[in-house]
């Protein structure tokens, strides 16, 4: 070999080697660039996810509240309102969780009284229990009312959970 | 000690000069300097170096090179493959020009080791004095392209260098002091020119002690004029310096022989910055994108683990997807919760009724059915103008809910029918 071929192969073979960092950098650098990428997609993933997080942590902060309140019984409606029509129903038992509902019905009452009555059922007093159906129409006589409420309430349970 | 720093020196028998022509120390002191011999010059006298200027028109500059060896084995009495080579190729030219000098390589490992035992040196550079000559006489004339004679007159012999156009055109070695034979070798060298020359230099250590002024009392008939170089001693030292120093110089006859150690560190030092340089510059950012590649595999892995968790949250267990297909799925799994609990995690319009019935007196609106079924609540009712709607609506939007309303006309008033409802945006 001679000398000058020798010279120009220990330019060339580090040069070669150079340019070949360079494309393995280019690559190197690529796929940095493409993990960035999906980190963003993955930041707008758990955003979109965040509606359903907090349906999760409603969920086990009302199973929760229901678990501490225990077995409830259903609120009554007030003194000095007319009894109701009452039927109680229990569902089946489902995840452990029992449900239960009553139901009151009013043919006709004096409004005032319909405001109590749902006031109390959404007051304090009805504990865990909630309003999952309620029908209040005033009467022609412009002073009474008809109301329907059904109350809802879940237990853990006996034996289970 | 003297002072050369990094520069090239010329050698020419005793005397020693830089680029500039100075003359720190002598010759013999060199060896003390420059012990190796590192970017030292010199000169190979004329009577054994063999001189063509040549031309290869129509000629590409690389083939013309090619051929040059064979075409100067034409001119000279030995072979070729007994001589080394120093062509110096005349750019700006238009066709192919070359100076062309040869030595026989005995008469060349004679004059090296020769100089070896006088000086104690291995010079790095090997010129012919020819061309360190022609050097300092167009330097001196200002550069361009000069005509003029430059004579040297060393101890041992003297030469006669003609320089037409700028370039070494001819060149003559005389016995030293024979003035009549300068002059008839001249003469025959002026009929080279295109123009007459108008200047004979005079150099070398003869030139001191009126060389310069014998020579025009002698030559009266001549129509050149002697005239000394300043600093005579040094003239040749100095062009040899400068040669060396030059691109075009290289290293002379010692390119074709075998080369300086000085000069292969020099050329193997430059190759390795030149192929190296690059190499580690590309393997620094290589470095650094792995580390940052890696950086970023970890911060997704992050991010990976984290929506597994939030999904494996979403869907009530562990799911065999994972990143954003673990989320896709687990909004596909969300109907996991018992119904008769989720009614309890959702908020009720009913929240909203005493904010609507507020409202609705101090509007003095009427209600005539609220029914609530299936997490909607409706209201129907009478009102004095549309505005108590808005009223209405108002109120439901602050309690965090929204209302929807028909509003029919009525003889004494509005009778509107609403549907109060949670907003969008939330899992159902």
């Amino acid at each position: 070999m001679t000398l000058k071929a020798y010279y120009r192969r220990l330019v060339a073979v580090p040069l070669l080697l150079a340019l070949l960092l360079c494309g393995a950098t280019y690559a190197m650098r690529q796929r940095m660039f493409a993990n960035v990428r999906e980190c963003v997609a993955c930041a707008e993933a758990l955003t979109s996810l965040a509606p359903h997080l907090e349906a999760v942590r409603a969920y086990g902060d009302a199973k929760a509240r229901l678990r501490a309140a225990g077995p409830v019984r259903p609120p009554e409606p007030r003194l000095g309102v007319p009894s109701a029509k009452r039927s109680d129903e229990r569902g089946p038992v489902l995840d452990g969780w029992d449900p239960l509902a009553v139901k009151y019905e009013w043919p006709s009452l004096k409004t005032g009284q319909a405001f109590a009555v749902l006031e109390s059922f959404t007051s304090a007093e009805a504990g865990s229990w909630r309003i999952a159906e309620l029908r209040l129409e005033a009467l022609p006589d412009g002073e009474s009312a008809s109301l329907s409420v059904r109350l809802e309430n879940a237990e853990p349970a006996p034996g289970q959970e | 000690m003297c002072g050369f720093g990094k520069s090239w020196i010329g050698v020419d028998a005793e005397t020693c000069a830089d680029t500039r022509g100075a003359s720190p120390c002598a010759a013999t002191q060199l060896s003390r300097v420059r012990p190796d011999g590192a970017r030292v010059a010199m000169a190979l006298p004329m009577d054994v170096v063999f001189f063509e200027k040549m031309e290869l028109p129509g000629m590409d500059w690389k083939v013309a090179e090619g051929l040059l060896p064979g075409k100067f084995d034409l001119k000279i009495p030995v072979p070729i493959e007994k001589c080394l080579l120093y062509t110096v190729p005349v750019r700006g030219a238009g066709e192919p020009l070359f100076l062309v000098f040869a030595v026989t390589k005995e008469s060349y490992e004679a004059r090296l080791r020769s100089f070896r035992a006088a000086t104690g040196l291995d010079p790095e550079a090997v010129f012919p004095a020819a061309a360190a000559l022609a050097e300092g006489c167009v330097r001196l004339l200002g550069g361009g392209k000069p005509n003029a004679f430059l004579l040297h007159a060393a101890v041992d012999q003297w030469t006669l260098v003609a320089v037409a156009d700028g370039l070494l055109s001819g060149v003559v070695t005389v016995e030293a002091g024979d003035i009549d034979s300068a002059r008839r070798n001249a003469k025959i060298l002026a009929m080279r020119f295109p123009s007459p020359p108008q200047r004979l230099l005079v150099s070398g250590p003869g030139a001191e002690g009126g060389l310069a002024d014998r020579l025009n009392e002698f030559a009266k008939a001549l129509p050149w004029r002697a005239e000394a170089v300043p600093e005579p001693t040094t003239f040749l030292a100095a062009g040899l310096a400068r040669l060396a120093a030059s691109r075009d110089g290289r290293n002379g006859f010692r390119e074709r022989d075998e080369r300086h150690p000085a000069t292969r560190l020099r050329r193997l030092r430059a190759c390795l910055l030149l192929g190296f340089t690059p190499l580690v510059l590309s393997a620094a950012a290589f470095a650094v994108a792995v580390h940052q590649y890696v950086r970023s595999a970890d911060r997704l892995a992050q991010w990976n683990g984290a929506l597994d968790r939030a999904a494996a949250r979403v869907a009530n267990g562990p799911l065999p997807q994972h990143g954003r297909a673990a989320v896709e799925r687990a909004k596909g799994l969300f109907d996991w919760r018992n119904p008769a609990i989720a009614a309890f995690a959702e908020g009720s319009p009913l929240d909203a009724l005493p904010a609507l019935f507020e409202a609705a007196a101090a509007r003095g609106m009427t209600f005539s059915s609220l029914s609530f079924a299936d997490g909607v609540l409706q209201i129907a009712g009478q009102g004095a103008v549309e505005a108590d709607v808005g009223v209405l609506r108002q109120a439901a939007e602050k309690a965090g809910y929204a209302l929807a309303a028909e509003i029919s006309e009525r003889g004494d008033g509005i009778g509107f029918s609403a549907t109060v409802s949670r907003r969008e945006g939330g899992a159902q």
